[in-house]
């Protein structure tokens, strides 16, 4: 009795491992799907894999599922299409989102460019040209489906950028590929109007634009390397012309510098630009030099040596620059001692230093002194004398003039022996080089006592009474 | 054999009565994993490659299911030691040991009365032996049942914990390769695709 159910037992417990076994197993319904796919079984290896792929918790599994399932997609989508089902084909070469259905999708899809060209439906054409090159952009028949769309849009959409947009990328990814040296050709029936509209806008002044356009034209070889270097060249000409016009002459020689690369053909006539350059250079340093701003001169005159290294016109305005800065330090040193002499009254020693100190740097101020310095020698030399000379002198002898106007006026309506005046009376005044002047006319009914101050030093004079200063109006 | 047969019937019925029609637009539905266009379908290809590419170095750092289940059949809690498990490991091998020991103790015990039994001449000493050999018996038979439960348990369990293993080994080398892509530095987030 108790053999037989030793034997139960046993029989009970490896039936139930296996089960255990069974049911526990994750893996087991991995090899399900890959048994189904192996037996070509597709459907249901893709029905069980999407219940598997929600469900199960190890991603390498659910990785190897999604590969599973992959791969039945792209054999049903290769069933489809033996059996002329071009629409789930697609559907199913899609579904499989594989390298390997791709393939498959670009032929089917290449296929109905073929059939769009024979009923010559462009738009078609267009709509499978733009699915391969979206969908699958790593096919190998992207270059020919990029050239096709280049003549597409040439040909029939008139979307000249777009198909030079399209030639770009077909060169930058496919260069010297046989689809992008045939797209060259196309590229002929651009290239005049992308030079032309360059050139334009060069002309309008827009040469940073322009050199775009330019410069993306000599990237690809559509055009010669000489036409576009001319055209490159012209439009830095362009540019620096401009900034020559500004004012800025560092800016115009860097650009006529770049336009020599482009154009070299074209050294003599840029070399003389250059020159020109430098020419103005020196001249708006004298400018500033002439104003004594020593600094700003010294910069312009340091950048024609940036241009022409050792220019000679440039060194020797550098000189002028420098005589310029002696002279003026000296004219200081001059005048410093005249107004030292001119302080202890040595008027002569005074004069003769501030003369010097003018004719190295002319000043208002060294010429107002040196007219005091020679007032005071008259002034020192015979004072009344002087103080006649300015009277005589003012206004072109105005005062006499008039004085003497006067005098005839009363002359006319009095009697000779009725009319008297005192004549020029020159009187020391409050100071030593202030002197009063009188003159006094004298008629039965009227009488007019002119009376100025005259100051020595500076040769001014001063009404001191009304009518006085009526005369001198 | 009626009742089997009617049984069979009943099912097969059920089964074409719940049978759905196989839908071919929605199985063949190219938007019905959430590609609504095709860059859904290239983002969705980019992962799946790139965890194609870590499946390589998951089967290496993998514990074998085959090799985990033999281990656990020969010594109880091998396989878990494997899978990092050693407190469970030192469970199922205590118990097994503590199980068989048990057993065979009983069934010495059991086979030392069953000898007198067959050597006893009086009838009281015959029945007292015979007594004294069925009690030890059953408790081995007990013992080795529990031990064969907690044999197949352990298989089982070999089973679900190597599933385990391997799926946690998924998610470090996932996580890892992730980690490689996403690099932080003092200016920002830098991201390999």
């Amino acid at each position: 009795m108790s053999r037989i159910t030793s034997k139960q037992l046993l029989k009970y417990l490896v039936c139930l491992s296996v089960l255990l076994l069974l049911s526990a197993c994750e893996v087991n319904r991995l090899r399900s799907i890959e048994e189904h796919y192996r037996q070509r079984r597709y459907a249901a290896a893709i029905q069980e894999a999407d219940e598997f792929i929600r469900k199960a918790a190890n991603g390498a599994f659910i990785t190897r599922a999604e590969l599973a399932r992959s791969s039945s997609y792209h054999q049903l989508g290769l069933m489809s299409l033996q059996r002329d089902n071009q629409e789930l084909a697609l559907k199913f070469f899609k579904l499989s989102n594989s390298e390997a259905a791709d393939k498959d999708l670009a032929a089917l899809y290449k296929q109905r460019i073929t059939e769009a060209i024979q009923a010559n439906d462009y738009e078609k054409q267009l709509i499978y040209v733009n699915n391969i090159l979206r969908e699958i952009p790593r096919s190998e028949l992207v270059p020919e489906m990029m050239y096709r769309r280049i003549n597409l849009y040439l040909d029939y959409l008139g979307h000249y950028d777009h198909a030079w947009q399209d030639y770009m990328d077909l060169f930058d990814r496919y260069p010297n590929d046989s689809y992008e040296v045939a797209a060259r050709k196309s590229m002929e029936r651009i290239v005049p109007n992308k030079k032309a509209y360059g050139q334009r806008l060069a002309q309008a002044g827009y040469y940073n634009e322009a050199l775009t356009q330019f410069f993306e034209l000599a990237k690809y070889p559509v055009v010669k390397t000489n036409e576009i270097n001319q055209l490159i060249g012209d439009a830095y000409r362009g540019q620096a012309e401009e900034y020559l016009h500004e004012g800025d002459y560092l800016e115009a020689d860097r650009f006529l510098r770049i336009a020599l690369q482009y154009v070299p053909d074209q050294r003599p006539q840029i070399e003389a630009k250059l020159q020109e350059i430098v020419g103005l250079f020196i001249k708006r340093g004298d400018e500033y030099l002439a104003v004594k701003d020593f600094d700003t001169a010294m910069t312009y005159y340091q950048k024609v040596f940036e241009i022409i290294p050792d220019y000679p016109p440039g060194l020797q305005a550098i000189q002028r620059l420098n005589t310029t800065k002696q002279n003026i330090a000296r004219a200081a040193q001059l005048f410093e001692l005249g107004q030292r002499s001119e302080a202890s009254g040595r008027y002569a020693e005074a004069l003769g230093l501030y003369q010097q100190a003018n004719s190295l740097d002319s000043s208002a101020e060294i010429q107002k002194h040196i007219a005091n310095v020679q007032n005071m020698i008259e002034a020192d030399r015979d004072p009344q004398a002087f103080a006649r000379k300015i009277i005589n002198q003012y206004r072109g002898g105005l005062l006499i003039a008039r004085v003497n106007l006067k005098k005839s006026e009363l002359l006319a309506n009095y009697k000779a022996n009725e009319v008297r005046d005192s004549g020029w009376k020159f009187l020391l005044s409050t100071s030593q080089y202030k002197y009063e002047v009188r003159y006094d006319l004298m008629s039965p009914r009227e009488t007019f006592f002119y009376v100025w101050q005259v100051n020595l030093k500076d040769r001014s004079i001063i009404p001191l009474n009304k009518i006085s200063e009526d005369l001198m109006k | 054999m009626k009742r089997i047969l009617l049984l069979l019937f009943l099912t097969l019925a059920a089964s074409l009565a719940l049978a759905q029609k196989f839908d071919i637009e929605a199985f063949s539905d190219s938007t019905k994993y959430g590609w609504e266009n095709y860059l859904d379908r290239a983002d969705y290809r980019e992962e799946l490659s790139r965890k194609q590419a870590l499946l390589q170095l998951y089967e290496l750092e993998i514990n074998s299911l085959k090799r985990g289940v033999l281990k656990s059949m020969v010594a109880p809690g091998w396989g878990q030691f494997d899978n990092k498990q050693s407190i469970k490991g030192s469970i199922f091998l205590a118990s097994e040991i503590a199980m068989v020991g048990a057993s065979l103790y009983f069934f010495d015990r059991s086979n030392y009365y069953y000898q007198r039994y067959l050597n006893a001449t009086q009838v009281e000493e015959i029945e007292s032996n015979y007594n004294a050999a069925v009690a030890p018996r059953q408790y081995s038979l007990i013992f080795a049942g529990v031990g064969a439960l907690i044999w197949a348990y352990n298989i089982f369990d070999v089973i679900q914990s190597t599933e385990e293993y391997n799926a946690r080994v998924w998610q470090r080398i996932e996580a890892k390769d992730r980690e490689s892509r996403v690099r932080m530095d003092g200016i920002g987030i830098e991201i390999e695709f």
